[in-house]
Parts: C-alpha cells; structure tokens; sequence
C-alpha cells in the first residue's frame, strides 16, 4: 500500500473506533442526565470479571414477582421484553404491576424500568418440575445487575447482603432504560457517579 | 538458514538429478549453496513482534480491570484512548520506514486498546457483563481496521473475535445467522490479501460457526446427538469431497478443506461411537439417511469424475455417518454403547485414511490416521482393561505398552511417509 493509503486507511481506522466509543460513552452519559431518579432496594454478591475487575452483582427486589400480588400481563416467555411500572413516591420504587409493553403515558409519581424475563413458573411448578407454592412467578433482570468497584472492596458492599439497607440510584428514561448513578446504605448515598 | 534436514535431503537427490542429467554438474553446487545462505527472511521476529503486541494488550485490560478508584473517569478513558491513538500514529510511523513486522504489531496493540476502551467503558458506566454485544462492537473496529490498512494481523485478530462473537452468541441458545455476514467480510479479505493463516481461519470460522449452531438447530427440530452427527457427518463428507475434487484441478486450498473435513468427521465418528444416547424419541432415520444418499451420490459421482477418487473412498466417506446411525439404533436403553462392533469400524476409517493419505500424497492424513488410530486403540485399552487392574499395575503394563507401541507405531508411520516422499519426489 502507498503511504498516502495507510495513512487514510489508519485514519478511518482511528475515527472510526474512536466513534465507536464515543457513541458509547455519549448514550450513557445522556441516560444518567435524564432527569428521572429511583431508588431501587437490592443485595450484592461479589464476585470477579477476569478482563473489568470486581464488581457486585445486585440482585434487586424487583427481579422476582409473585403474581398474586403484582399483575403480570398474560404471555411473557423467557427472553422476552418486560416493562415494570414502578411507583416512585416512597424512599424506594415499588412495583405497581408488570407489563409486556411500554405505556404510551405515566402518571405523575410514576416510573417505568424494563427488564429481560429471565423464566416465568406456571402451576406453581420450579423449572426443574418440582412443587413450589411460595415461589416468585417470575423472574426478571434488568442491564444494571453489575456495580463495578475498587479490587478487594467488593466485600464491603456485600456485608449488607443480609442486612437489606442497600438502595441503587437509577437513572431511567422514557422508553424504561436505566444506569446507575449511586449507591445508597440506609437512606445516605456513599457512592455518586460522576460523569467523567 | 533451511533445516538441516532439508540441506540434507536436497543434497542427495541432486547427485540422482545431476546423474540423470536433470541438472547441471555446474549448478548443483550454486543449488547447495542456495540452501545454506541466510537470505531468507525469517519470520520469526514477526512472530515474537507479535506475541508482544498481544500482552500489551492484556497489560490494557489487566489495567482496566484493577478499576483505579484513585484516577478520575476521563483520565482512565484519556489514558486509554490516548494509547490507542499513539498505537495507530506509530504504525503509520513504522509503515513509513518500512518496519512492516512493527507495523503489524501496531496495528494489533490498536485494536486490543480498542477492546480494553470498550471494557473500560462498560466498567466505567457499569454496564451489564454482555459478552456477545462487547465482542462484536470489538470486532467491527478490528474489521474496519484490517480493511482500511489491509493488516494481516489486525485481520487474523477480528477473524479469532468473530469466532468468540458467535460462540457467545451461540452460548445463550441462539442459532446465530449474522456471523456470516462479517465473516464473508473477513474471509474476502483473507482472499484479497492472499494470505494463508487467514485463509485457514476463514475456514475454521465457518467450521466453528457451523458445529457451534448444530445443537441449538438440532434442539428446535427435535433431533437428539446421533440424528445431528450423522446429519454432520454427512454434510463434512461433501465437504471432504469438494476437497479431493479440487486438488485433481489443482485448486490450492484443496487440501486444507480435505484436512478439516477429515479431523472434524474423525471427532464426529468418535464422540458419535462413545455417546450414551440413542435415538430421541419421534425422532427418524429419514433426514439422516438422505443425507447419507447425498453422500453416496456425490461419491459416486466423484468416482465418476476425478481419477484420484477410488471405489473404497465411497464405502469410507459413508462409514462416517452410517457407523454413527448404526451406534445410536444398536445403544440400549441402559446407555450401553455397542463398541464392540463401531471400535473397528473407527480403527479401519484410520487405516483407510492413512492408505488415502499415502494415494494422494498427502503426508498430513497419513499422520492424522495415524494418530487416531493411536488415539482410540488408548481410549479403547483404557476402557476394556483399565477397570480390570489394579492401579499399579494399570499404570506399569500401560506404560510399557505405550512405549513398545509408539516405538514400532513410529516406525510404521516414518516407513509410509517415507514411501510417499519417495512418490513425490
């Protein structure tokens, strides 16, 4: 290749992932902006990602739902598309009902997440096909399930695994998308995320 | 320098060629000569300029993973991206002075910086851990790279995280049809630069892609592992076929799809003769058997066509898929496996492979019958004696058996290919 070429070539190259990135970075940035703010109650795992680092698994209250007493809409399968419409006037959102598409409006107070349906139970019946008539009916995740954190400080977090006082600050959009803004222990933020 | 062996080889036949008056007394010293100057570039320094390359790029991820809490957000992702920009300005710079090893290896620390900012990202924003969407953006930015500056290494590198896009995808149940559009991308340009390693990668992708697809396809259609290998089977038998074909017209990938085709029916047949199931339930014979029609008449017409293609080809190509048809209906309820009679057929696809190798001069299928010959003949004194003895003795009369078997299997395999130098030559 003459030298002219590569030099396009490395050109497009380097704009190209550059723009990559950038689109990125700008996508979340513009979801943590947004001005709708919950706090969602949840416990951590810590575990580790060989190429990030450590990080928390949050397991969220929100993530399994009974539905004797909150409405799930009819014909949610695995891998499907949840929206969770949340009420958001407490300290912390609480679930309000379980819906298989977005609403075209939201009340005042009202917050919407949308998650993965990860399995739904029917019958009363585990996936494995035991009896189960306490079990959750289903069994939701949501693109906020890992909270990256210094190395060895994963623990820390997770000592409030049994103790329930671990609250998430999310930020949501319209259409249900979330990110992270902060953690919460005991109503008091410990950690806010900066944008930069 | 050539290997010793080479200078040695090429040493003695040209006393034949000057005897036979194939080359001149006067030349044959010019030839010999040849061999033992150092003009030839070694490809070595490339190689080691590469590795290094590669574990600078782990030296990025290791840094993103240890999250410094200390550095602010912009200064991680400054760091990062600033890195990747110098990569490409220093290959643009090696490129200018002719450094094409450099170079390359510039191109590879580029677009592993480019992974290491897209993980720094989804650790920065804590994103979910969503290895398919993160291994694709990352191997777009390789592809566009390897396009643009026509890198051989950058190509190689998007070409093992295409194979690492689809098998996650594949990972999460899905039968992954977009694979091939990047990859069609990627294997053009493998044939574009005309390079071997790709061209070797575009294939094992397709391999990969398509063997990593067959369980989750077999699922939907309600095939259980013996329908889906004998489906393979048969369908890697064509290929096999494609592949003798085209070294009669002398095509020159011919023997590298024969080479693939022939590891990947040999893992088949093996895994298809161990594997403690039978037929699934409403589950038939008849796709199997058509697609073992397919085979026979594909075979037939070979026959046919290439002169290089002899009768017992036919009755091996369909062993494959037929042994494997006949342990699935002949395994019993129980999980037993009639290896009684699918060991020997296995043993005899390696004799016959190693005769087809020794035909076709072929030195890579003699080695590889060779191999699995050796391969299951262990698999099966493990499995028939092993549980007979004790520990002790297991391991000593094994040992010994090993080392009389390896010795007079080593002579078996120098004598053929000995025999098939001596064709070529």
């Amino acid at each position: 290749m003459s030298q002219t070429r590569i030099l396009i070539g490395i050109a497009i190259a380097v704009l190209f992932q550059t723009a990559l990135l950038g689109q990125m970075v700008w996508a979340q940035i513009t979801l943590l902006n947004s001005p709708t703010e919950v706090v969602l109650k949840t416990t951590p795992v810590d575990p580790r990602d060989i190429f990030r680092g450590d990080y928390v698994i949050l397991n969220y209250e929100i993530s399994a739902f009974d539905r004797n007493k909150v409405p799930i809409a009819d014909g949610l399968e695995s891998g499907d598309d949840a929206y969770v419409l949340l009420n958001t006037q407490g300290s912390t959102a609480e679930p309000l009902e379980v819906l298989a598409a977005a609403p075209s409006d939201l009340r005042q107070g009202q917050a919407l997440i949308r998650g993965r349906v990860n399995y739904v139970l029917r019958d009363e019946m585990t996936p494995n096909g035991s009896d189960c008539e306490d079990c959750p009916s289903i069994f939701i995740s949501y693109p906020i399930d890992s909270y990256f954190v210094p190395e060895g400080t994963g623990t820390e977090l997770e000592k409030y695994r049994d103790e329930r006082a671990l609250g998430v600050v999310v930020a949501l959009n319209e259409e249900g998308d979330a990110a992270i803004k902060g953690l919460m222990i005991e109503g008091e933020k410990i950690y806010d995320e900066p944008l930069f | 320098m050539w290997p010793t062996s080479y200078a040695k080889r090429v040493a003695s036949d040209l006393e034949s060629w000057v005897e036979k008056g194939w080359v001149s007394a006067d030349n044959a010293p010019n030839i010999l000569a040849s061999l033992n100057k150092e003009d030839a570039p070694s490809k070595l320094p490339v190689v080691i300029t590469v590795l290094g390359a590669v574990l600078i790029g782990f030296s990025a991820m290791a840094f993103v993973a240890a999250n410094w809490a200390d550095m602010s957000k912009g200064l991680r992702l400054g760091i990062l991206g600033l890195a990747m920009w110098s990569a490409y300005g220093a290959a643009a710079f090696l490129h200018m002075r002719n450094q094409v090893a450099f170079t390359e290896a510039a191109f590879v620390v580029g677009v592993a910086l480019f992974g290491a900012n897209i993980m720094l990202i989804g650790q920065m924003y804590h994103l979910p851990q969503d290895f398919p969407a993160g291994l694709l953006a990352w191997s777009l930015g390789g592809l566009v790279t390897a396009w643009a500056v026509q890198s051989r290494a950058a190509l190689a590198a998007t070409q093992l995280l295409l194979m690492g896009w689809t098998m996650a995808v594949i990972s999460e149940g899905d039968i992954h049809l977009m694979y091939l559009l990047p990859w069609a991308v990627a294997a053009l340009l493998a044939f574009r630069l005309d390079w071997g390693p790709a061209k070797h990668l575009a294939l094992i992708g397709l391999i990969v892609w398509l063997l990593g697809n067959s369980p989750n396809l077999a699922e939907n259609l309600g095939w259980g592992p013996i329908e889906l290998l004998a489906v393979l089977s048969s369908l890697f038998g064509l290929i096999w076929l494609a592949g003798i074909a085209g070294e009669e017209r002398q095509q020159p990938f011919a023997r590298a799809l024969q080479g693939y085709a022939a590891i990947t029916l040999l893992v088949m047949f093996w895994v298809g003769h161990v594997v403690d199931e039978g037929f699934e339930d409403g589950a038939g014979y008849l796709i199997p058997a058509l697609s073992v029609v397919a085979l026979l008449a594909a075979s037939v017409f070979a026959f046919a066509r290439a002169s290089i293609f002899a009768p017992q080809d036919i009755i091996a190509l369909a062993t494959f898929p037929v042994g494997i048809l006949l342990s699935g209906a002949l395994t019993t309820s129980d999980g037993d496996v009639p290896l009684i009679l699918t060991a020997p057929l296995l043993l005899a696809l390696c004799v016959w492979l190693v005769t087809l190798g020794t035909r076709l001069h072929n030195r890579f299928l003699i080695n590889l019958g060779f191999a699995a010959f050796g391969g299951e003949a262990l698999y099966l004194y493990l499995e028939t004696f092993g549980t007979l003895l004790d520990t002790a003795a297991f391991f000593a009369i094994g040992g010994i058996l090993l080392i009389a078997g390896g010795f007079v299997w080593e002579r078996l395999r120098r004598r053929a290919t000995a025999t098939q130098s001596e064709a070529t030559s």
